[in-house]
């Protein structure tokens, strides 16, 4: 039997998932405009998919997110784009979903501004504050280990 | 669109159904005599033919030559006041119906609605009729037959006395219709009824669209919501136990809504009584039953009756120790908790509304995360 960790994957805009997530085979989410996910095999048995999902005019999709988020360990943001969607975002997220949120942001060429996830958001210990390098090949690799290092120690 | 030509000598009458019921699904052509309309009967092949004329002789000759020609397209005479005889005479040629002018535009545009387009609505082709019950297929499956197809048609929906009905155009979901619902909560209160029956006909809606999701996010909508029902209907009591509400409560208290619900269970009632008689969505009941037995609002014929003693032992205790107790009442240690939490328990309603929209995280195996996180460790 393959075990399977699902992960979404929340962005502003579609554009980046080419952007930071082009080195992984992606695929589209049949009936989910602007929705993509990523499989990572990691042996024969286990196997992690990440959903890349729009951010829409700051809101959540429930019907996709209310099956996905609460079967989900923790679901990762994406720190790009215009700053009050995220902020934004993230209202919604914490009144409707328990999941831990993992915020990751690309650690060169960016001027998102993270005063309010550094205030408000990982003020909760259940979530974090991941950074990355964008250009790294392994990226989602290094992403998920220090965020399911962290979810292991919750 | 229907299509209708009109035989009338004056263009006028034309202009009076151009110009007031452009916003019909009817198309409206026109020609001065019959004989001008003969030639183009046949090319556009209308629904209906109207012959219009004041003059009862010319439009009785009319008529004879329409039938004289065998046209089998259905015709209405519009004319002015006619005797019984003549009327008569109009009706023995075939004519679908008489109508007099002048006649008030609202009224016309009725006849229209009525006569015209119902006939349409009524002559779409392949009217099959399934039939089915849905302890077999639920309303999923039933979405998905009719996308897999791309059926258009009307389902009609039947459990005991809850009736709905949902419409599909060429295999998508379009409108529902259940109780005073929104067309989508319809959708996904109907996709949990497990008993009854369903009749599937074939033709096109009749009401405009009104819901714009895509069939798949339609079905997650449903099943996200029958989930949630099982889940709820797996932590209440079992279905077939009887309830009474608790003696306890201050129906004053309660919104006429709650009132009303809870009374429901005045004389004793199973929680599969209350669901067979409740037309509303069933999730946001089960919700507020989930509560109301936490808070013990519903409880057992036992605990009904040992709650009811004490009460009574309660009035017969003299009214001189009342008094002291209920003097001392606050400086008391709270020793009776429940009755406490069910007297103030509405300051909570904040919190019942967030947990009702709050998901809660159902991911429990944190062992299975440690051993992605070995096997991420490795591959990195």
């Amino acid at each position: 039997m393959i075990e399977v960790l699902e992960i979404p994957v929340f962005v502003t805009n579609p554009s980046f998932n080419e952007k930071y997530f082009g080195g992984y085979p992606q695929l589209s989410l049949p009936g989910y405009q602007n929705s993509q996910y990523i499989t990572l095999e990691l042996d024969k048995n286990s196997m992690v998919i990440i959903y890349l999902m729009e951010i829409k005019d700051s809101q959540i999709n429930t019907a996709l997110c209310d099956r996905i988020i609460p079967l989900s360990p923790f679901c990762m943001m994406l720190l790009d784009g215009e700053t009050f969607v995220v902020n934004n975002f993230h209202e919604i997220y914490k009144e409707r979903y328990e999941s831990p949120l993992i915020c990751i942001y690309p650690n060169k060429d960016s001027d998102f501004d993270l005063t309010y996830v550094k205030n408000v958001v990982i003020q909760n210990n259940k979530n974090l504050l991941i950074d990355f390098d964008p250009d790294d090949k392994q990226l989602l690799q290094s992403i998920l280990a220090k965020a399911l290092k962290h979810i292991f120690e919750l | 669109m229907q299509d209708v030509f009109i035989v009338s000598t004056e263009e006028e009458q034309f202009n009076l159904f151009y110009g007031n019921f452009r916003h019909l699904p009817i198309h409206f052509s026109w020609a001065k005599d019959l004989d001008s309309a003969i030639k183009y009967l046949e090319l556009e092949n209308p629904a209906f033919v109207f012959l219009i004329s004041d003059d009862i002789d010319l439009l009785l000759n009319w008529v004879e030559k329409y039938n004289h020609l065998k046209i089998k397209i259905p015709f209405l005479c519009f004319t002015g006041y006619t005797h019984t005889k003549q009327s008569k005479e109009l009706w023995a040629a075939g004519a679908i119906d008489i109508i007099f002018l002048p006649m008030n535009i609202k009224e016309l545009e009725y006849t229209l609605k009525t006569l015209v387009i119902a006939i349409e609505v009524d002559k779409t082709p392949g009217l099959d009729i399934v039939e089915g019950r849905l302890e077999d297929f639920n309303l999923v499956h039933l979405i998905q037959t009719f996308e897999e197809g791309k059926k258009s048609g009307i389902l009609l929906m039947e459990d005991g006395i809850k009736k709905g009905e949902v419409e599909f155009l060429n295999g998508q979901v379009v409108n529902a219709v259940y109780s005073n619902r929104d067309p989508l909560e319809a959708v996904t209160i109907m996709s949990a009824w497990k008993k009854g029956h369903f009749k599937a006909k074939q033709g096109k809606p009749t009401r405009r669209k009104r819901i714009a999701l895509a069939n798949q996010q339609v079905i997650m909508e449903c099943l996200n919501y029958i989930s949630i029902q099982e889940k709820l209907l797996n932590s209440l009591p079992t279905k077939n136990k009887m309830l009474f509400p608790s003696p306890l409560i201050n129906f004053e208290e309660l919104s006429p809504r709650d009132r009303n619900q809870l009374l429901s269970f005045k004389d004793g009632n199973t929680l599969e009584g209350v669901m067979e008689m409740f037309t509303g969505n069933l999730n946001q009941l089960l919700r507020k039953m989930d509560k109301w037995s936490e808070k013990k609002w519903l409880v057992e014929k036992t605990e009904y009756n040992a709650i009811l003693k004490k009460m009574d032992a309660e009035e017969n205790k003299s009214s001189f120790k009342r008094m002291l107790e209920k003097m001392f009442e606050k400086a008391k240690p709270s020793n009776d908790a429940g009755n406490f939490e069910a007297k103030y328990s509405y300051l909570e309603k904040t919190d019942v509304v967030q947990t009702v929209t709050k998901k809660s995280s159902q991911f429990k195996n944190y062992k299975r995360v440690g051993e992605f996180l070995n096997l991420v460790e490795e591959a990195e």
